[in-house]
């Protein structure tokens, strides 16, 4: 049904606060696909949200601080990211053992949550609030291939600073 | 080039006499700027375990403080090579790094006036440090004395370089983001002046992360083992050779990883300065991780985004500016 990714630091030893625990998931279901596909940008946060809030809130793991970032659909990844700020979380996970036991053991529960959860919480996100038929809040396929216009500002007509004036200008409110 | 080379004269003949140079030591390269050109090497450096020994003197060592030391690309070949990765370093070995691209730099005397860089919030502490251990110091038993050091928070080297450039709006709001190799800076500027609020150092969030992702790729997919410095020379040239014949074309195989990134960033920033961000008239895309994300910008910035030519350059070539 799909491949969960987990990129955790993989060369630290131990974690800071602000470290960053990113979730790749790679869904190859069509219907979870487009379910996905067809939420707002906003629902699918709350979608993930509502995920990981439940695995990381149950078992051994106990977070009750982190934060997200928007999380993207990009083709079949939904990739989104945490920033691990618990302490009590870091301890646990540098419990876990060595960097890379670490990640196979917490890819290994996440699979098995996730997996458990998709079909149904799908569902009942849906029932509660329904997609935007408002095609402007579609998923944009944001990036674009052709080489970026390099912006040349209209001149000022004022001189430019130059040297210290320039580093006074700049640095007067540093 | 013609233009800003008319612009570096004019800034010349504004400090009569007086010679700049110009050096950003960033965590891959050091970038340094003379009045000539601007050139780069790896900021490494190899401690040779033993200096001042009998018998002939090997090529390219210089000694500091008692020890002998490979710097820049010869040190990359050595096995005892030490990046620059905290400000220890930094403060450790400027004046070898500063000898080394002088003598890289072709000027036949020691320039007055020498104008260097610290991570941005770094700046305030060790300022001054830094003045003092690159005001005088001896490298090979060459004395180099700078009447002027001048230390600038980077960023604000970018700010500058755009100033000059452009000569934009004096009312003018907007970032810089310096994309290095190991950190983005964030710096926010106000009427061209660089504020503290709403800017920040987000350090491991260079384009490192997403390079080291790229190679691992290389590596499962194409069984090509490459380091950081050989694939950004893979991906400037656009392909490389697979073992066993034919193109890898890694622009293609990076698009997505970088593209990846790029969303990441762009969601930390306006997660954490979302009115300044938004509010913005000028984004300004500078650094090393530029090359890689100025084709790949969202359509909704494309209108305000600004990457100078040469983008890796950028804040030397404002140091320059400023050291007048």
């Amino acid at each position: 049904m799909f491949r969960l990714c987990l990129n955790l630091p993989m060369c630290a030893d131990s974690f800071r606060s602000g470290d960053k625990m990113r979730i790749r998931v790679l869904l190859s279901n069509n219907s979870a696909i487009e379910y996905l596909r067809q939420l707002t940008p906003q629902d699918r946060a709350g979608y993930v949200k509502y995920l990981l809030g439940e695995i990381l809130n149950n078992g051994d793991f106990v977070a009750t601080s982190y934060m997200f970032r928007q999380p993207t659909l990009q083709q079949n990844r939904l990739v989104f990211s945490v920033f691990i700020s618990e302490p009590t979380l870091l301890a646990e996970i540098e419990k876990l053992g060595p960097p890379r036991q670490r990640v196979a053991i917490i890819n290994a529960i996440l699979r098995v949550e996730v997996a458990a959860r998709i079909p149904g919480h799908a569902k009942s996100l849906s029932e509660r609030e329904p997609a935007s038929s408002d095609p402007s809040n579609k998923p944009k396929n944001k990036l674009l291939v052709t080489p970026v216009n390099i912006f040349l500002p209209t001149p000022n007509e004022s001189p430019i600073p130059q040297g210290q004036n320039l580093a006074n200008h700049i640095c007067k409110n540093w | 080039m013609k233009k800003r080379n008319e612009k570096q004269k004019e800034v010349i003949a504004h400090v009569v006499g007086k010679t700049i140079f110009a050096v950003d030591q960033g965590y891959s390269y050091c970038k340094c700027m003379t009045s000539e050109k601007c050139f780069k090497f790896p900021t490494a450096i190899a401690a040779k375990k033993v200096a001042g020994f009998e018998g002939a003197r090997e090529e390219g060592l210089y000694t500091f403080n008692g020890r002998d030391y490979r710097v820049g690309d010869d040190a990359v070949k050595s096995d005892a090579k030490k990046y620059l990765r905290d400000i220890s370093f930094l403060l450790d070995y400027a004046p070898l790094l500063v000898a080394h691209s002088i003598i890289l730099s072709g000027l036949d005397a020691i320039p007055e006036i020498l104008v260097v860089g610290l991570p941005l919030f770094e700046h305030f502490k060790y300022q001054e440090e830094l003045q003092k251990r690159l005001a005088l110091f001896i490298v090979n038993g060459i004395t180099y004395k700078f009447d002027n050091v001048k230390v600038f928070p980077q960023g604000m080297g970018t700010l500058a370089d755009y100033i000059t450039t452009t000569n934009p709006d004096s009312n003018e709001d907007g970032y810089v983001f310096d994309v290095g190799f190991n950190t983005v800076i964030s710096l926010r500027y106000n009427g061209l002046s660089a504020q503290q609020e709403g800017s920040r150092q987000y350090d491991q969030m260079g384009i490192s992360r997403p390079l080291e992702e790229l190679i691992n790729a290389l590596k499962v997919k194409h069984g090509y083992n490459l380091d950081l410095i050989s694939l950004n020379a893979a991906f400037v040239s656009g392909a490389i050779r697979g073992d066993v014949g034919g193109q890898i074309n890694i622009k293609e195989l990076a698009e997505p990883i970088m593209a990846e990134y790029l969303d990441e960033l762009i969601n930390t920033l306006k997660n954490d300065f979302g009115r300044y961000f938004n509010q913005s008239q000028r984004l300004i895309l500078s650094g090393g991780g530029a090359y890689y994300l100025s084709e790949l910008i969202p359509s909704e910035y494309r209108s305000k985004v600004y990457v100078p030519p040469m983008p890796e350059f950028a804040n030397v070539r404002g140091f320059f500016q400023v050291g007048g």
